[in-house]
Parts: C-alpha cells; structure tokens; sequence
C-alpha cells in the first residue's frame, strides 16, 4: 500500500470521509473544518508516530491526500512510496 | 436619508472616499472604489435585463467583490441570495429553484459549482443567466458567461435612482428545513436598518473601528459586520478560511490587523480557547468582543474574560427570522464557576421577547415557556411559503392590529426575577453546530431515501471537546446490503452540505424503541455521548 492509500484509509475509517481524488483541494471542498482538522492531525500521530505542533503547521501540506502523503513521508525522513 | 441599507454606504462614500472600506489579505478597497464597482455593477444588471425584484444568487466566496456583489445587487433594486459555495450542487439547485433566481454572480473558487450547474442543465431549465465577476484576462471560468467584470467599467460609476423602498427584500437567507427542503427566510431593507440603528448607538462603532467579518455570508450574522460596519464608515477586516482551522493564526490576524471589534458564533472563540493561543492583555486594540448563533460554553468564556480584561463581552442571541440579532447581555464581571448560565438578556431595541405557555398566556418568573419575537426586526415571512409562515409567525394575541406578529423561535426560555431571559433548550429537533443551524430531519430524510438502510436515526450528541454539539447516525443495514458509513456519508455528502453530515457513526442489529414503540433517541444519545460507537465500529 503506497502512502496516498494509507492516507485515504485514514480517512475512510477514522473520519468517515471519502475524498473524491488524491488531488481534491479538502478545504476548498468544504471536507476539512477545524473538527476534522483536528481529528486528522492526531489520526497521523498515531499512524506515523509523528508530532505534529499545530502553530507550526502549514496549511499547504495538508490541503489534499497526495500532499498529506508526501509531508508524511517527508517527516519520517523516507520518499514517498507512491 | 437613509432608506434603503445601500444609502449609509453611499454617504460614507461621500465623506472619505479615500479611506479603507474592506481589507483582504493585505488588499484595500476604498469607500470610493466600493461605490464606483457597486455602481457599475448594478448598472451593468440592469442593463443585462435584469429587473427590480429580481433574485440574484451570490457565489462569490468571501472577498471585497463579495461585498461589491451584495451592494451592486441591492443597487440594482434587485434581492440577493448568498450562496454556500461549499455545498454540492444538487443542494444548490434546490436553493436556486426555491427561490426563483434569474441571475447568477459568480467568481474565482465558485468556478468548478457554476460548471456543473450548467452540464446537468440546471441553468438552462430554470433560465439563469450568469455574471462572471473575474476578469478575462484571469483565464476563462468554464463556461460562457452573459457578462464578464470587464464590461463593467463601460457603464457609469454615478449612483441609479433608486425604485426600492425600505420595506422590499434586500436579501433571503436559507436555512435547514425538517422537511429536506431549506427554507428561504426574506429580510427587508428596513429589517436590517432597524437593528443598525440599535446596534450602532449601543456599541458605540464609529469611523475609526476595524471590525472582523469572520461568519460566512449566508451568515445572518455577517449582516451586521457588512452593513454595521461600512454605514459606520470603518474598515471591514475579513479572514480567510483557512484561518478558522488555525486558532494560532487566527489570533495573530486579530492582532495585526489591530482589530477593535470580533464578532463570531462561539465555536471559534471554543476553538481558540482550547489551543490557547490568547496571551495575557492581548490584542491591545480591541474593545468588543460579540458572539451569536449558540451557547457560548462558560468556560471558555471565563478564559477570554481572564485573558482580555480591557474588553467588552457581548453574548447576542436572535434567529434569522428576527434579523440578526432580537437580545444581548453584555457581561458585566468574569462568572465565577463554570457552570453559571449566560443570559440571552433584554430585548435589543424595537424588539421584544415574550415568554409564552401553550395558551400564548405569559409564563409565571422563572417558569420555562416557548420563546417567542416580535418587533422591527421580524421578517415578512419564508419566501413563497405562505404555510410555513403562517406557522411560524403568529399574530400578536395581545393586538388588535393585523399587522402586529409574534415569530416563534422553537426555543425555550425562562425570565428571571431581574427581567433577564435565559435560553434553556429546543422544543423540537434542530440543533446549532458550529453556527451553523440545522434541522436533524433534514438529515433523516436524506438517509432514509438510501435504499441500504432498514433503520436510521440521527441525534445530537454532547462532547467534553471544543466541537461542542456532534451529529450522530445510528443505522442497521439491510441484510447483505454492506451499507456502511463511509458509503452512508458519500451518498448523503451528494445532498447535503458538509456541515449537515453526521460525524459519528453507530451500526446496530436494531435501534432501541421506547415503550411506544418509536426509536428512542434520548437513549441513543446517550450511548453516543459514553463513546459507545468508538468501539461498535471498529
């Protein structure tokens, strides 16, 4: 499973979401608000084991599926599977 | 003379056309080029065959030329209807048919919605015509618009004669329905001057405020930041969206944008508050800080009242149909313990909240009744739906005058031995989530027409979080049928704004019944608010 499939279970089975494609823009979609936001930020530090600081976030990199997979995989200093 | 909600405007215009009216990441538009647009739009509708009265539908997402849409529209002695450009395009369609718009305005991330409403024949069938309100050289939107921006500056920048009058629509607003279908709420020119000229002497806002416009514009509540603002003569500061889900940016947007008044519906402030990105004495600059739309949770509000002791807070409390706001109670100390109530307070002026049993006979001091408005503010009525009017707005039991109505909010309310009104709860099933209204048969309806499904029930559940009140779905799939809920969120994501979709999701062999054999609700809710469906589902 490459990194945008991770991506997207995530958000099937945690947030209930389905994105249209890897390239929808989510917060022009209306798909992400401050709830899921939120839900999605701790969803990947389970995941990925990360530690994400919300002041410290950009927003580009989580605009859609394929840019959460390459900020994720560049946190975790490996290039992306996809 | 102040008339019609474009004259404030105008004369303000006048008086500093060289001063900031709206600023948008880091662009100002003056008074004076606010005037000039809103002209010429209105002249080029006109123009384009556009006629008074008409409705005119908004999908211009928040910017300056959101505003020159609204007052070019007004301007035009036409009703605008803003429009959520977020929500799919069947719910759109829904609103562009409901109310009969003729015309369209439409610009930038709204391109993609316009595409669609016009490939699945929506434009063609109600016979919309569409203004592109992007310039050419911004590249094409998609489709063939009747006019573009650039044809504006053909017509005069001058103001039209005016054929309005203070008791035509300005704008209708929708909102949820219980029946599926959303309700157009109508709101007069004079609806919203009348709260202006409370709202205005009350808060004191003059010429030199900087006021955020945070609520989206099919808002109620940005009503009062637009017009509140720009009669005042002050600058109208809008956030973008991205910031609400940012609470550490969000206050930097505050802060350096040295903003004197914040307006918003509570969640945000709920939002902020959890991250605590407030420090201490900050935001210098500002003086008010109001909020509107649902309960403002005391904690939170104990918070900012701690962080920002040079500031004023006011808890604003008024549905849509009563325009912007009916009530206010400003909050004269810190609560001590997080559990006090907030008052929604005394009527705002020229309003009135009445406390009624079922009789329409005053309710005893303290007793819970329904809540019901009368006054300036209230609407004419949801628009071409004289039975939903007449079920909501009552005539005044206490008149003699025909015209003298009473609307009733579905809120229950008590009034304490002070004359101060404190909301209690719903009488029905509509809920407030971050503002947002929403009515949870609208919901059902949309997951009982999905065939997969034997049984469904939504319900608002409580949470500790800062989100506040969730939507909840308990369902039972028919047998081998697979429904599940991110199949259940897709189908009612096609109908159904984001906002409305249920966020936590229960499948069940069968949903509990009460002793009258209906689904009991208060025990689904309850099994929600343990955080049973956290484990049913996995």
């Amino acid at each position: 499973m490459n990194m945008s499939d991770r991506i997207k279970q995530i958000f099937s089975e945690k947030l209930h979401v389905d994105p249209p494609t890897e390239e929808t823009d989510l917060i022009e979609a209306g798909v992400l608000d401050s709830f899921m936001f939120v839900e999605l930020l701790l969803n990947l530090e389970q995941a990925f084991g990360l530690k994400i600081m919300l002041e410290n976030v950009d927003l580009d990199n989580f605009k859609s599926i394929d840019r959460i997979a390459n900020f994720v995989a560049a946190s975790n200093g490996r290039p992306t599977a996809a | 003379m102040r008339l019609l909600l474009q004259h404030g405007v105008s004369r303000q215009a006048e008086q500093r056309p060289g001063s900031p009216a709206v600023v948008y990441q880091g662009a100002v538009m003056s008074y004076g080029e606010l005037e000039a647009a809103s002209n010429r739009l209105a002249r080029l509708l006109r123009a384009s065959d556009c006629a008074r009265g008409d409705r005119v539908a908004l999908m211009v997402p928040k910017s300056p030329d959101a505003i020159v849409a609204m007052l070019g529209t007004l301007k035009a002695d036409c009703v605008y209807v803003p429009v959520d450009t977020s929500m799919p395009a069947p719910r759109v369609a829904k609103i562009l048919h409901r109310s009969g718009a003729r015309w369209i305005l439409a610009t930038g991330a709204a391109a993609p919605l316009v595409c669609t409403l016009f490939s699945d024949g929506t434009l063609s069938q109600q016979r919309i015509r569409v203004g592109w309100l992007g310039a050419r050289s911004e590249g094409e939107p998609g489709f063939a618009p009747d006019f573009s921006r650039d044809e504006m500056s053909a017509h005069s920048a001058e103001a039209r004669d005016y054929e309005n009058g203070a008791e035509d629509a300005a704008h209708i607003l929708f909102t949820s329905g219980s029946t599926g279908e959303p309700k157009g709420v109508v709101i007069t020119h004079s609806n919203v001057l009348h709260f202006l000229d409370w709202a205005l002497e009350y808060f004191g806002i003059c010429a030199s405020d900087r006021n955020s416009g945070h609520p989206p514009l099919h808002f109620d509540l940005s009503t009062f930041d637009v017009y509140g603002t720009l009669t005042a003569g002050a600058q109208l500061h809008l956030p973008t969206p991205e910031l609400n889900l940012l609470p550490h940016k969000l206050a930097a947007f505050i802060r350096d944008s040295a903003l004197t008044q914040w307006f918003s519906v509570p969640s945000i402030l709920n939002y902020m508050a959890k991250f605590d990105v407030v420090r201490d004495d900050d935001f210098p600059a500002l003086k008010r800080l109001l909020w509107c739309g649902e309960v403002f949770p005391t904690p939170a509000l104990i918070y900012w009242m701690k962080k920002l002791r040079h500031v004023t807070f006011t808890n604003l409390y008024g549905p849509t149909e009563a325009t912007i706001a009916s009530s206010y109670h400003t909050v004269a100390t810190c609560p001590e313990h997080e559990d006090d109530a907030i008052p929604i307070g005394r009527a705002c002026g020229g309003e009135e909240l009445l406390v009624l049993d079922e009789a329409l006979k005053q309710v005893t001091q303290g007793e819970v009744g329904d809540l019901y408005i009368r006054g300036a503010g209230l609407s004419p009525g949801y628009w071409q739906d004289p039975e939903k009017t007449a079920v909501a707005f009552l005539p005044n039991p206490y008149s003699t005058d025909a015209a003298d109505r009473i609307y009733k909010t579905g809120d229950l309310a008590r009034v304490n031995e002070n004359g101060l009104v404190y909301y209690v709860g719903r009488a029905d099933s509509q809920i407030k989530s971050r503002g947002y209204r929403i009515e949870l048969g609208e919901i059902e309806v949309a997951l009982n027409s999905v065939a997969s499904l034997v049984e469904v029930a939504v319900v608002a559940a409580k949470t500790d979080g800062f989100e506040g009140t969730v939507i909840c779905c308990a369902f039972v799939p028919s047998p081998g049928s697979g429904a599940n809920a991110v199949a259940l969120r897709k189908t009612i994501g096609a109908v159904l704004p984001a906002y409305m979709l249920p966020t936590r999701w229960m499948q069940m062999d069968k949903l509990p019944k009460n002793q009258n054999g209906k689904i009991d609700r208060r025990r689904l809710k309850e099994s929600f608010e343990r955080g049973e469906d956290q484990v049913a589902i996995v």
